[in-house]
């Protein structure tokens, strides 16, 4: 089976088409999904610039991680699991769009770019936990993550705006 | 923050070129001309309550005889159910039924549209937009 055929296979269960003609369910599903990405990309920018160098200069890096990276992580995850159930409402509509497409090419770079952060930064940060301006490779790491989300905000907005109102363009198989 | 601004630019410049390259926006008024009216009669052969915008399908025909297929764009589940209308599992709209429906025809043309009034043979009529349909 072939992706398009999954998807346009999920697009026609009970559960899919349910989703997308609730009065309830789609639209709590999104406001679901914005507070996760309230709560995650909300405490990622403060990562974000600190490994910038912008905010909390005076505060170790380690500290700030440690501190706001579970709220990152538990955004994500409400995030994640609304956004799967959003797509399921709704999968021939989406992947009609370049936009979603890329977004899923872009979410798992800002991924990386996490574990990047973790298996070759993390391990070295006593050297340079108290420095106000992080070195070179941590300030690549907050820009990154930065632009990335910003970049995949912007993309799942337009996924909505630029699924064809009435089919028309649609290029499904 | 210049290496800072200088990657936000590189992203700003690459979705700018992703949105030259995307076919459809879905703004009503991007889609839709506000100021050509139409006015289709004929029998629905589909309805879509779908979020955030239903659609209705129909078969009409021209003033030839010959039948065209419709699709109008409506507003989503819950503007429906608030302005009367009803699903098919309670006995409301479904295909076969016969209806007028006046609109606004698609910019580019295809007979498409977006519906401001339903019609049904017996005098109902249910108002789903103006004919700005941004104006409530």
């Amino acid at each position: 089976m072939s992706l398009v055929a999954l998807v346009h296979w999920i697009n026609e269960t009970g559960f899919s088409k349910y989703l997308r003609e609730s009065e309830l369910a789609f639209p709590l599903t999104e406001a679901i999904h914005l507070i996760g990405l309230g709560i995650s990309v909300g405490t990622i920018v403060w990562v974000d610039l600190r490994l910038l160098g912008k905010v909390m200069r005076d505060v170790r890096v380690s500290e700030v991680v440690s501190r706001l990276e579970p709220w990152a992580i538990g955004g994500f995850t409400i995030m994640f699991v609304s956004g799967i159930f959003l797509f399921l409402g709704k999968p021939d509509n989406y992947y009609s769009t370049t936009a979603f497409k890329l977004k899923m090419l872009l979410l798992p770079l800002a991924g990386l770019n996490v574990l990047f952060f973790h298996r070759s930064l993390l391990p070295t940060i006593v050297e340079w936990d108290d420095r106000a301006t992080p070195p070179w490779q941590s300030r690549m790491v907050g820009a990154v993550s930065m632009s990335l989300w910003v970049v995949i905000i912007v993309l799942g907005r337009w996924t909505a705006y630029f699924a064809d109102p009435l089919y028309r363009s649609m290029k499904l198989f | 923050m210049k290496a800072f601004a200088r990657s936000m630019a590189v992203a700003v410049a690459g979705l700018l070129g992703a949105a030259a390259s995307a076919s459809a926006h879905h703004a009503v008024q991007a889609v839709f001309d506000v100021n050509k009216p139409i006015t289709v009669s004929g029998s629905i052969t589909k309805v879509e309550w779908i979020n955030p915008h239903s659609y209705i399908s129909l078969d009409a025909k021209d003033e030839k005889g010959t039948v065209q297929h419709w699709v109008f764009e409506l507003a989503g589940p819950g503007a429906l159910r608030q302005a009367g209308l009803s699903r098919e599992d309670r006995g409301g709209l479904k295909p076969g039924d016969m209806v007028k429906i006046e609109g606004i025809a698609a910019k580019d043309g295809t007979t498409t549209g977006f519906l401001n009034k339903l019609y049904f043979p017996d005098g109902r009529v249910f108002v789903l937009a103006n004919k700005d349909p941004y104006a409530r």
